[in-house]
């Protein structure tokens, strides 16, 4: 991993934009490209959260330059490679980061609960 | 990915609008992004079609854009930082960099435009009286640009000089002879230090034009040696003539001004190569000048080779010959003149008897040809410029009261840190937009408002030709609005921004101090300027009323003149005399016509011959040259017919000729000038040089009053007439017909007749009725008065205005003093003598100074100033009294509003 000179703590990253926290969930457990990120996105939300191309990598961009995603030297096979392509990976930092979202996201809808916002758990009626 | 998709265009404009983002970031993502944007691209048409894609390639776009433009506003990197030591950095966390330039000033001009929209009535008055002045301004310029400081429309036209003979004025040329040009021209041009590369000598003619069938009187240029090489022009058409197709045996060849050549063949350009008639001869058209091509000025129509023989170029008595000449590289105007001094030298041991005291002069061909309308074009731009400084102030005025009712908000933002520069940039911004506005809206009445000023000014304008808008002109333009912006703008600003916060977020009544003495200034210099351009203007009228006073020596009323001219080449002497005396009688059978005046040349026209004086009884020594008097070679009854009283003895009859009295009449300067105190009747003269001379010897028979021959405000010449007999040679003559209808000019077509009958290819020309001539000699006289009174008038309007408008404001100012004062017991009268009072103060001041810069500055009207001084004491007097009484009828409403102030609302609003 590249040595930077200072290291901001992960905790000052938050909160994350949904774009930036959507990217970063689909980069957890794989490595992918740009398009496969949209399309990762897509499919996970079901449609709910689309990104443009500009916001992808206006993410990705602020992403790299804090270092939560990096760019991998690696490519896979060349018969699956479109030489334009490049892929990401999460860091470690991105991974904490990614971690210390999501527990929040978690204390958030646990106050909701607490205030009876939260939707109910128990399936919706069938029509009958 | 497919073909289809990589053609398409979105595809293209998504690369193309990639550009809108920084370099580094898109060298970094832009080929991934164009990448993702065609699998989107290709996604949503399989999913929506071509709608489909079309929608989703917007909102990619529209994306785009919004990404770009977040990320240029973002601070740029100070150069050679590594981007990743501020990649760490939040932008929170960034040192703060200044905000461009440019961003900050068009939020100056964007707030600037808002507050002017804000007050229409205000910015179209302020814009209004810009566009006046500066069109003014504009219209001026363009003339003084293209007749005096535009250089000659020739290559290297600053080596481009006239020379002649020194006078007395040091920069006036008079003429020379052949012999004297081809001697100097010998002695400096060609060899080896030289001061002249080429030379030229030539002088104005006219002659019968005549083509197919018609014949007409035309202007034109007869040159020795090639005036085309001299100048350094082309022809348009053919060629011009060289300086070796001079010699008295070469063909007769003509080139063709553009204006002559259109009216004569149209736009044909197989005109070269045809013949021509001038003056009864075959002339070769050779070539066409290019249009603007204009020498020695806009009248002549054609230039031919002189031709003289070689004994005509020997010839040291006829004085009609100017030479343009083209200065070596590197030789000053000093250097010609020293060389040409040393020649003449020659020439006069050479030739004492001929040459005597004349010496040589050279002069720069551009001050020569607009010497008679320099002062006159300057004069007039003072007038416009002084203008626009009263304008200025007005509208200075203006600023500050609009200004001072901003005081509140301008306290406000000083006292919440707004930096006083900032302040004086916006408003500084504001007067700059105005002024702007103003030069656009006064360029365009400029340019409408040309050809009226053209049209004003005299007809024989130098280079008229030449003028007309052009890049300086724009520049001009706006180098007067953003001084005038300036101007008018930096002194409210500097005034308003400077205060404390706290003097105007207290409300107070009378306004600062330093603002009342600021307006009050401006409005006494604005009276100032205004009446030095009345005093002005007062002179030049009183001028021109005298020069209307002078009495021309004859009796100019019901006169319609016109020359007649025949070609000495059809004519031989006899026949010229016959057709003259022909025409006299002809002429005098027309019903309508009392009289018949035929002259070599009319008075008051400024055209004229002269020759050398000489007594009989009182020859000079060998080396004295006599002295020059102008002559006029006369029909029988000129003078009767004319109206030039007689003083003794008679008038010409028919024994008067050659072989019978040869009587001469002379004017009474003549008389005073070469007999004071004694007997002149009977006394023996003759003209021109001892073996050269006009006639033989010729005797006075009578003397006659003074006739103004040049101008009217021209000293009156010395006249010797003599009747055409004694030289039959004479090839054309003016004639004035004294009528018996008031309007002469009726008469033109029978007189026209009259000529056609004794030859149909003589043309009658120059056709004016005397009036007209007088009023032509008075021209530039009038036009000047015309266009400075305009001025004036215009400036005491303006000034006028800021007198009122100052005192209103002051009295809506102190309505809350003066209603306590009438509450205290004031009568109303003492109140509105107040405000009066003060008004007239100012007017007193303005005047005052007015009067001082009047004193210093009427001198440079000295020029064009007849039988009135710089300093006429009447005139300032005039002047002043009628600044004062406009201007006091001006402060009057003001002052009647201060006295119906109502003390009690004042009291209740308290």
């Amino acid at each position: 991993m590249p040595d930077y000179p200072r290291r901001r703590s992960a905790e000052s990253h938050l909160p994350l934009t949904i774009p930036v926290f959507q990217i970063l969930l689909s980069l957890s457990d794989q490595e992918l490209h740009g398009y496969a990120i949209i399309q990762d996105i897509r499919a996970r939300t079901e449609g709910e959260v689309v990104l443009t191309a500009s916001t992808l990598y206006a993410a990705i961009k602020r992403l790299l330059d804090v270092g939560l995603v990096e760019e991998v030297d690696e490519r896979p096979a060349p018969d699956e490679d479109d030489a334009r392509r490049r892929y990401y990976r999460i860091t470690p930092l991105g991974l904490d980061v990614a971690r210390l979202e999501t527990a929040r996201l978690e204390r958030a809808v646990r106050m909701a609960r607490q205030k009876r916002l939260a939707p109910r758990m128990t399936p919706a009626p069938r029509k009958s | 990915m497919p073909e289809a998709l990589r053609n398409s265009a979105w595809l293209r404009a998504y690369r193309a609008a990639l550009h809108l983002l920084p370099g580094r970031v898109r060298e970094r993502h832009g080929e991934q992004m164009a990448a993702v944007f065609g699998e989107l691209l290709r996604e949503a048409r399989a999913r929506g079609g071509r709608f489909g894609a079309g929608r989703a390639a917007m909102a990619e776009l529209a994306g785009l854009v919004r990404f770009a433009a977040r990320e240029r506003r973002a601070e740029p990197l100070p150069r050679g930082v590594d981007e990743r030591l501020y990649a760490w950095n939040p932008p929170d966390l960034r040192p703060e960099r200044k905000p461009r330039m440019l961003a900050s000033l068009s939020q100056d001009v964007r707030y600037a435009l808002r507050t002017l929209l804000r007050s229409p009535g205000f910015t179209a008055v302020c814009v209004a009286t810009m566009a006046l002045a500066i069109g003014a301004n504009t219209a001026i310029f363009t003339v003084v640009d293209a007749i005096l400081l535009e250089p000659l429309p020739f290559p290297e036209p600053e080596r481009l000089v006239l020379v002649g003979h020194r006078e007395g004025d040091p920069d006036d040329l008079s003429s020379t002879t052949p012999g004297n040009f081809y001697d100097l021209q010998a002695g400096t041009v060609g060899r080896q230090g030289a001061a002249f590369q080429s030379m030229a000598a030539f002088s104005s003619m006219a002659t019968n034009l005549t083509w197919r069938g018609s014949s007409q009187r035309v202007t034109g240029v007869q040159s020795a040696g090639s005036l085309f090489d001299v100048l350094g022009r082309e022809a348009l058409h053919g060629r011009t003539f060289r300086g070796d197709e001079d010699g008295p045996g070469a063909e007769r060849v003509v080139v063709l001004s553009h204006g002559l050549w259109l009216r004569l063949f149209g736009l044909d350009s197989s005109a070269v190569g045809r013949t021509l008639n001038l003056g009864g001869n075959p002339y070769l058209v050779l070539g066409v000048m290019p249009p603007g091509f204009a020498f020695p000025g806009g009248e002549a129509e054609f230039w031919i080779p002189a031709r003289f023989d070689a004994e005509f170029r020997a010839n040291r008595d006829q004085y009609f010959l100017i030479a343009a000449a083209r200065l070596a590289p590197g030789v000053t105007v000093e250097q010609a003149r020293a060389q040409l001094d040393t020649v003449m030298d020659r020439i006069r041991r050479d030739y004492p008897q001929e040459t005597g005291e004349t010496t040589a002069g050279v002069v720069a061909m551009k001050d020569l040809l607009v010497s008679d309308v320099r002062a006159r074009l300057w004069i007039l731009m003072g007038a416009v410029l002084l203008i626009l400084l009263i304008s200025c102030a007005n509208l200075g005025n203006l600023l500050l009261a609009r200004a001072a009712g901003r005081r509140r908000e301008i306290a406000l933002r000083n006292a919440l840190g707004a930096r006083p520069a900032r302040l004086v940039r916006q408003m500084l911004t504001e007067s700059l937009l105005l002024a702007l506005a103003g030069g656009a809206a006064g360029l365009l009445l400029g340019a409408l408002l040309l050809d009226g000023l053209v049209a004003l000014l005299p007809s024989d304008l130098p280079r008229a030709q030449e003028i007309g808008l052009d890049l300086r002109v724009l520049a001009f333009t706006l180098l007067v609005s953003l001084a005038s912006g300036l101007a008018f703008g930096l002194f409210p600003s500097l005034q308003l921004s400077g205060r404390g916060p706290g003097d105007a977020l207290r409300d107070g009544t009378r306004g600062s101090g330093r603002t009342r003495w600021a307006r009050t200034g401006l409005v006494v210099s604005e009276l100032a300027l205004a009446l030095m351009l009345l005093s002005g203007a007062g002179l030049l009228i009183r001028s021109f009323d005298k020069l209307l006073e002078v009495d021309p020596g004859f009796a100019p009323g019901r006169l319609l003149t016109f020359r007649v001219g025949v070609s000495p080449e059809q004519y031989d002497e006899p026949a010229r005399a016959a057709f003259f005396a022909a025409l006299t009688e002809k002429l005098r059978g027309l019903p309508g016509v009392k009289n018949v005046a035929m002259a070599s040349y009319l008075p008051v026209t400024g055209y004229g011959s002269g020759a050398w004086f000489n007594l009989v009884d009182r020859p000079l020594p060998p080396n004295e040259t006599p002295p020059f008097v102008p002559y006029r070679v006369v029909g029988t009854d000129y003078l009767q017919a004319i109206g030039i009283p007689l003083r003794r003895g008679r008038y010409f009859n028919s024994g008067d000729r050659l072989d019978g009295t040869r009587a001469v009449i002379v004017s009474e300067s003549v008389v005073k000038r070469f007999w004071p105190g004694e007997e002149v009747l009977g006394k023996r003269i003759y003209l021109g040089t001892p073996y050269n001379r006009l006639f033989p010897d010729g005797v006075v028979v009578g003397v006659a009053a003074d006739v103004k021959q040049d101008g009217l405000a021209d000293p009156t010449p010395e006249t010797v007439y003599f009747p055409a007999a004694l030289m039959p040679g004479w090839t054309s003559f003016s004639f004035a017909l004294r009528t018996t209808t008031l309007d002469p000019e009726s008469l033109v077509a029978s007189a026209r007749e009259q000529v056609r009958q004794l030859d149909r290819a003589v043309p009658l020309y120059q056709v004016r009725s005397m009036d007209d001539l007088l009023a032509e000699s008075v021209a530039p006289a009038r036009s000047s008065m015309l266009l400075v009174g305009l001025f004036a008038a215009l400036a005491l309007v303006l000034a006028v205005l800021g007198v009122f408008g100052v005192l209103s404001y002051t009295v809506a100012q102190r309505t809350t003093e003066l209603g306590i004062r009438l509450a205290l017991g004031a009568s109303a009268r003492s109140v509105g003598l107040l405000v009066l009072g003060q008004g007239l103060l100012q007017v007193l001041a303005g005047v005052a100074l007015g009067l001082a810069g009047s004193l210093a500055l009427t001198r440079f009207l000295e020029s064009l100033l007849f039988g009135v001084t710089p300093t006429d004491p009447l005139t300032f007097g005039a002047v002043a009294l009628l600044l004062v009484g406009v201007a006091a009828v001006a402060s009057w409403l003001p002052a009647r509003r201060a006295t119906r102030v109502d003390p009690m609302t004042v009291l209740r609003q308290e």
